[in-house]
């Protein structure tokens, strides 16, 4: 069964969107996909992925040294919770989110 | 009267002994300083000389330019065709490498031709005295005539390199430790980035094309025609270090050079050890070209069109990275340089190498084509190919300087 990503902050329920800034050639940014789409299919999140030589208005305000693929975690207002660069494991990541707060449901 | 008969008899029989003693015959060895065997075998020279004066060596070492064209002129008057040394030329018949039963073997050559005319021919090339025409010898006792002994080709005695093994059995340490060395490194350069991300991007684009075919075709051709960049590089490279293996400057230099690689290596896995393992994008503007390039090239109207813009993409990127992965295949084409084998061996450990080092490259691709999903491998294997090669790096270079014989695998 799908379930879905919550933030709960209070008592402020928050639905959370991960933002992927990636490109097509990093070897890191294709082993990251694969991550993302089972944890996607864990938890039913909003995904968006931008391509850094297709999308790069999309890049502006990264250091240019930042390692792709770089992952962000936001909130309803696009409020970025966390970013995360490089490849990490499904777990590492769901660590992340659990530190930070969100109830994995 | 009579004591002139016996001055005259006297004389008669002087003259056989004199004879005997000026008679002599020359070996001529080609022999290398980085080479252990030519050390014994000149260490044996040196004792067996003493107690056979009617023996004269002459001998070359090839690191000097003039020595070794005297080396390959005289291969080319025996018709020989070899980079072996010790190279040792006892009248027509040539014995390389040296153990203690080629010890023997020598020997009898030796007193072979001390007891039988022939031609010295290497004499008269290499300008020394030439063994006089001599009807009148007295042959040592363990001169042999024996023709097999004598027409055979004398090979390096194998033995030396022979170890038992348990389970194994016997095995012989050249034959394995060099096509081990081959997919070691071969396997830990074979995780060098630069070139890999075109591979990834050129697949990403035929997963456009919707022909199975033609990606599977246009995909083995770039990886085929890399792989034979990668071999050209090295087969020229191997010509180079062959070329000048005996020359101590030079193997020095790449010994230097090795460890400094091997050292900066090192410390780039340290320095880097806790960031993130993920991409950095450098070189934006000739990615950017080549990336272009790949779309232009599957775009193409007709197919063969394709399939030679392939070919030129992969000629073209992999010679502009081949410095990207400069370190390892320089330095396994020093050691296959240094261990004097055959073109065939050469040839064989060369292509260990390449299969090795274009293993994940093969595998990426199968398995996309057969998934039509990239599997990616972790960045974090290349960190550690980083550490691996400045390892093997280190430890090359440092025998290279101090024990060059080890990297012949004779311990």
């Amino acid at each position: 069964m799908k379930k879905f990503v919550y933030l709960i902050i209070v008592n402020e329920v928050i639905i959370i969107k991960v933002i992927k800034y990636s490109a097509a050639w990093c070897m890191s940014c294709i082993v990251m996909d694969n991550v993302l789409n089972k944890l996607q299919d864990l938890y039913n999140f909003d995904y968006v992925s931008y391509d850094y030589d297709n999308d790069r208005d999309k890049f502006i305000g990264f250091d240019e040294n930042e390692k792709l693929p770089i992952i962000e975690f936001v909130d309803d207002n696009n409020r970025v919770l966390v970013k995360i660069n490089g490849e990490h494991s499904t777990k590492e990541i769901e660590d992340i989110l659990v530190d930070l707060g969100v109830e994995l449901k | 009267m009579k004591r002139i008969v016996v001055f005259l008899v006297s004389l008669f029989l002087f003259v056989p002994f004199v004879n005997a003693e000026d008679k002599y015959i020359n070996v001529y060895l080609f022999h290398s300083n980085t080479c252990p065997h030519c050390k014994q075998e000149l260490a044996w020279f040196d004792e067996y000389l003493e107690n056979h004066s009617n023996v004269r060596l002459y001998d070359y070492e090839i690191s000097d330019s003039e020595n070794r064209t005297r080396y390959y002129e005289v291969q080319n008057i025996l018709n020989y065709d070899s980079n072996g040394v010790p190279f040792l030329v006892v009248g027509n018949d040539v014995v390389i490498g040296f153990s203690d039963s080629l010890s023997s073997r020598i020997e009898t050559l030796i007193n072979y031709y001390w007891a039988n005319d022939y031609e010295d021919e290497i004499g008269k090339y290499l300008g020394v005295s030439v063994h006089e025409s001599n009807l009148e010898t007295v042959p040592d006792k363990d001169a042999t005539t024996d023709d097999e002994v004598l027409n055979a080709e004398v090979q390096e005695d194998t033995d030396l390199d022979n170890y038992e093994v348990p389970i194994l059995g016997e095995i012989n340490a050249k034959s394995v430790s060099l096509p081990l060395l081959a997919v070691v490194m071969g396997f830990v350069d074979g995780f060098n980035p630069c070139a890999l991300w075109i591979l990834i991007f050129l697949i990403s684009m035929l997963f456009g094309m919707n022909d199975r075919k033609k990606m599977w075709i246009l995909g083995l051709t770039f990886l085929i025609t890399s792989g034979l960049v990668y071999l050209l590089f090295m087969v020229s490279w191997l010509n180079l270090a062959v070329f000048v293996s005996s020359v101590d400057a030079i193997r020095i230099m790449i010994a230097a050079f090795a460890t400094i690689f091997g050292v900066y290596n090192i410390y780039n896995f340290f320095k880097n050890k806790n960031s993130d393992v993920g991409c950095t994008v450098t070189n934006d503007k000739s990615r950017k070209k080549i990336m272009e390039k790949i779309k232009v090239i599957l775009a193409q109207k007709y197919f063969v069109f394709s399939l030679i813009g392939i070919i030129l993409l992969a000629v073209s990127v992999n010679v502009l990275e081949l410095l990207c992965s400069l370190g390892l295949p320089v330095i396994f084409t020093q050691v296959l340089a240094l261990n004097n084998l055959s073109v065939l061996e050469y040839s064989i450990y060369i292509l260990i190498y390449i299969l090795f080092f274009m293993l994940d490259d093969i595998v990426i691709f199968f398995v996309a084509m057969k998934t039509l999903q990239i599997k990616g491998i972790s960045n974090k294997y290349t960190k550690y190919s980083h550490l691996i090669g400045g390892v093997i790096m280190i430890i090359i270079g440092l025998l290279m300087l101090f024990k060059p014989e080890w990297l012949m695998f004779n311990f």
